[in-house]
């Protein structure tokens, strides 16, 4: 019974002194913010990628075009590459969280070239609009406010950025949720569905 | 445990798979198929098992049983292991489906080598002492099968092998006693289920 003690004391203490614990599978979750790409990969909502490499790769040659090191809440973020875009490539930004953890987000080359194309021709936008000297009156009575348009578009994107924001790490969280009940049951409804047939297989075999 | 796709070298993937074919066919070959509700309980228990998390420190880890399906099924554990990893990578996509035989591998054999290795433990008198060594071992073992195949693929063996083996003690703590448990209640209960080890 001391023994005992001692083991169940030696066990408690080797799971509180573990470094890390092992996941099953990693996720990364990316999306394009004008011409930068963003990137946030995790094992779980809660259960980030720390210090993964992630490696920016052509979908078709696998090429890989540039690396990159999460930080501590599993985001990197980095600008599209020339070479992708004037090559026209799509993307693959692979997740390597380490002990064979690996994780694969698809970005097609329209995905990220149409953002950047709305960014770039706001730029035009902006410049023209300063340039005619152009101007908006915000508001009215004492408080109002003389914003150029290009300047009105840059406050209204920011907002948006802001608000999307939200909705982009949802998006990512529902793709680290763990697996669901009907998943679990559909597992073993099939298990005891193998074994079942197994069974009446062999029962219809006549015994020698 | 569950080596992702993409990572390993496909001689790897292969040389895995030919493995869990051979392991395969013996444990269909030496399954009592009256007993085969035993073993889809088994590989059930197995397939919920990754849902299991246990707490560790700030993060958690979850329990994978292979020890616990080696002492009862014996070679029957690599079909009963290939099945449930199969349906974990279809429903749950952990692993894949190009990788499955060397994650069955890695799990199953470790499971059976186990079996053999501590039977006579279990025979002499030292249940207790034997079941928990299959259980902690079993996840020792995959843990160091993991790390060979990733080693194998280009990856150094020695810090992968400390790192696997770090993150799972206490996995293989927890493993050994509920294999432990588990064992002197089916010894107490349902002797014959165990009978491939006392006989």
């Amino acid at each position: 019974m001391k023994y005992l003690h001692m083991i169940l004391i030696c066990a408690c203490v080797s799971v509180c002194m573990t470094p890390r614990a092992e996941a099953h599978k990693v996720n990364i979750f990316a999306y394009v913010d004008g011409d930068i790409i963003h990137t946030s990969s995790g094992y779980s909502k809660s259960r980030r990628v720390q210090s993964g490499t992630v490696e920016v790769r052509d979908s078709a040659t696998g090429k890989v075009l540039l690396t990159g090191t999460t930080d501590t809440q599993g985001h990197f973020s980095f600008p599209v590459p020339e070479q992708a875009r004037s090559g026209h490539m799509d993307l693959d930004l692979v997740i390597l969280a380490g002990q064979g953890h690996r994780g694969v987000w698809k970005m097609p080359y329209e995905e990220y070239n149409s953002s950047s194309n709305v960014e770039n021709s706001t730029g035009k936008l902006v410049e023209n609009t300063s340039a005619d000297g152009v101007e908006t009156a915000v508001g009215s009575g004492a408080n109002d406010v003389a914003v150029s348009r290009g300047e009105l578009e840059d406050v209204i994107r920011q907002v948006v950025r802001e608000e999307v924001g939200g909705i982009r790490v949802m998006i990512a969280d529902m793709r680290n949720e763990d697996p669901g009940i009907p998943e679990v049951l559909a597992g073993i409804g099939y298990l005891f569905g193998i074994a079942g047939l197994i069974a009446w297989v062999r029962s219809r075999r006549p015994r020698s | 445990m569950h080596i992702s796709e993409g990572v390993l070298a496909a001689p790897v993937l292969l040389s895995g798979a030919a493995l869990t074919v051979v392991g395969t066919a013996v444990g269909l070959r030496r399954m009592d198929y009256d007993r085969i509700m035993g073993v889809a309980i088994l590989s059930a228990a197995f397939f919920v098992a990754s849902l299991v998390h246990v707490p560790v420190g700030p993060s958690s880890a979850h329990l994978i049983l292979n020890g616990l399906l080696g002492l009862v099924l014996g070679w029957a554990a690599f079909p009963s292991i290939l099945v449930a990893l199969l349906l974990q990578a279809v429903l749950f996509q952990y692993g894949g489906l190009t990788v499955l035989g060397l994650n069955t591998f890695t799990m199953a054999a470790p499971a059976v080598l186990c079996y053999y290795l501590f039977r006579p433990l279990l025979r002499n008198g030292k249940a207790a002492v034997g079941a928990f060594l299959v259980g902690f071992c079993s996840v020792l073992l995959s843990a160091l099968f993991a790390a060979s195949a990733l080693a194998l693929s280009g990856e150094a063996f020695v810090p992968l092998a400390a790192g696997l083996v770090a993150a799972h003690i206490p996995i293989m703590v927890v493993e050994g006693f509920i294999t432990m448990f588990a064992y002197s209640f089916l010894a107490r209960v349902k002797p014959e289920v165990l009978q491939g080890i006392t006989a």
